[in-house]
């Protein structure tokens, strides 16, 4: 179950949370209410070059002094404050959602800590690992996760979605089958600008985890999801790979496929399968990554989980349903269903 | 009366009141355990070795036989097995063999192996849902790949791939060699193996000359 949406404007036209609040609502009986989400780029505008990271708090004294300490002995806090919500009867607030605006020196970049996003990459895979009472679940630049365990407009609500403007919105209905049902392990899962928004389960995820902690990540979230946010940084940033190379590490066509294609394409595959054979993720899949660049949606190797793409102009949706993305956009033209594993791709224009 | 260092692994008795004084235990028992002394059957427990057959025997259900537990003075190097296996040895000079599986409890590997090859169906009755892949590959494999743009706008790949043996299926033979298995035994798992598309190992003893052609066929 659970219920995906991806909407990338690729002119940066920016677009309220409403219409993603109402979309994702629509799909409610993929939800079980146990956890909900949104993604949004391009919402912090006035700090824009600084990461903006999303914390859960247990509370504000222990761990938070815990992550103030670590914060500033790695670079410096512009801004911070508690992220506004709105009390809503059906949202126990077990958690304090705060953000802090946040710079890495350059002093201490050096080694394996070479760029700002090594930095904070470590910062994030620290506190999660290591900071009881404080879960850092957005860590991005100019955009932020809000989610939490409830119905989609609850979640929506709670956080005041409506006020944020964003040119990539990203939702999430969560169904938890095999996993917990709590605020870290609401979708979606975010590292640096990497937002994953996911329905079905990754069976694969003990081979992808050991694959990513070989790298430095630490799975701690106790979702599946979490571990496809590492290896699109894996993959995508520190390897260098495009996006349509991320997506055919993952989801690669059969043996059988390879064999029938031509000598270049079949050697090139088949690097990609040896190479990378512990990032394939096996089981039933949708997929929606949010990026600096653009958004990525794509599914399991036989499609066992639905995903519609529909475009309008320079608007591109992705979703588990196309009734969600009539909500958006009733206009909505050249609405398809993409082939297993294909890639879908919204890129801004330069 | 025999003597020896290993206390009796079992004991035996009669229940004298049920014992119809029949001899068959005297008759059955290969071992000797029991004997004839004037008009009384005697035991003799440190002869036994739990065969059971005087119970299967014995028409009136008299004979019990029960595992007599002894304790030994205790010591974490020195244990009973220690202890009873130097004993034995030193009575036979022959090591101790047994058929059927270690005697000690210790985990039966094969039969506690659980593949969790997938959570949502059941691949084996399940093929269509879930594909399966067994293609495996063995040898070296880079950390990472790089790609190049060609002038057309096609992806090249940039890294060169070391060679890697490609196997249908995840199991290959283990290292055998000539010298420890015969030269015909050689030749059939090279023709299965072969058949199946994986491989055997030849160990440090190497192959029989002869085994060379096979690798070409």
């Amino acid at each position: 179950m659970c219920g995906i949406i991806g909407f990338i404007d690729r002119t940066k036209s920016r677009m309220d949370g409403s219409s993603i609040k109402a979309a994702l609502s629509l799909m409610n009986e993929r939800g079980s209410g146990d956890g909900a989400g949104y993604a949004a780029y391009g919402i912090y505008p006035e700090y824009a070059d600084y990461y903006a990271l999303h914390v859960f708090f247990d509370n504000l004294g222990e761990s938070k002094k815990k992550v103030d300490e670590l914060l500033e002995q790695w670079g410096k806090i512009v801004h911070q404050e508690e992220i506004p919500t709105t009390p809503q009867p059906s949202i126990k607030k077990v958690h304090i959602p705060w953000r802090y605006f946040f710079k890495p020196s350059e002093d201490l970049m050096a080694g394996k800590m070479a760029s700002e996003n090594d930095v904070v990459t470590y910062i994030v895979m620290e506190v999660n690992a290591n900071v009881k009472g404080a879960t850092i679940f957005s860590s991005g630049k100019n955009m932020g996760v809000f989610k939490a365990s409830g119905w989609p407009e609850d979640v929506a609500n709670f956080y005041r979605i409506e006020d944020y403007k964003g040119y990539i919105w990203l939702g999430h209905n969560r169904y938890p089958t095999n996993s917990p049902g709590w605020w870290g392990g609401a979708h979606p899962f975010n590292l640096l600008n990497w937002s994953v928004v996911h329905n079905g389960e990754i069976t694969s995820y003990g081979t992808n985890q050991r694959y990513v902690e070989g790298y430095g990540y630490k799975c701690s979230l106790f979702t599946d999801t979490e571990v496809v946010a590492y290896l699109f940084d894996l993959l995508g940033r520190q390897h260098g790979l495009s996006y349509e190379m991320v997506v055919k590490a993952l989801a690669p066509p059969f043996w059988d496929d390879i064999d029938r294609m031509p000598a270049k394409e079949a050697e090139l595959n088949k690097a990609v399968r040896l190479t990378y054979g512990s990032a394939l993720m096996n089981g039933p899949f949708a997929i929606v990554v949010g990026t600096e660049n653009g958004i990525v949606g794509f599914t399991d190797r036989i499609k066992l989980r639905p995903l519609v793409v529909g475009e309008n102009g320079n608007r591109l949706y992705i979703s588990s349903e196309e009734a969600a993305i009539r909500v958006l956009d009733p206009e909505v033209k050249n609405v398809y269903t993409p082939r297993a594993g294909e890639p879908i791709i919204g890129r801004f224009i330069e | 009366m025999t003597l020896g260092s290993v206390p009796p692994k079992f004991k035996v008795s009669i229940d004298r009141d049920q014992c119809m004084d029949c001899g068959r235990c005297i008759e059955n028992c290969s071992y000797g355990v029991y004997r004839r002394e004037g008009d009384k059957i005697l035991i003799e427990s440190r002869k036994c070795t739990g065969c059971l057959r005087c119970v299967a025997m014995c028409p009136r259900d008299a004979i019990t036989l029960t595992e007599k537990p002894i304790d030994y003075r205790s010591h974490p190097l020195w244990t009973r097995e220690v202890r009873e296996d130097i004993i034995k040895q030193a009575r036979s000079g022959k090591i101790i063999l047994s058929g059927m599986g270690n005697a000690r409890d210790l985990p039966v590997v094969y039969d506690r192996l659980l593949l969790d090859a997938c959570q949502v169906t059941n691949p084996s009755i399940d093929p269509l849902r879930e594909p399966m892949e067994l293609r495996t590959y063995i040898g070296k494999k880079p950390s990472k790949l790089n790609f190049r743009k060609t002038e057309s706008g096609d992806v090249e790949l940039e890294t060169k791939l070391a060679p890697n043996l490609k196997l249908n299926t995840p199991i290959m033979i283990g290292h055998m060699s000539f010298g420890a298995i015969s030269l015909n035994s050689q030749l059939s798992m090279a023709k299965a193996v072969t058949e199946l598309g994986t491989y055997m190992g030849t160990g440090e003893g190497g192959l029989h000359k002869i085994s060379t052609l096979t690798r070409t066929t």
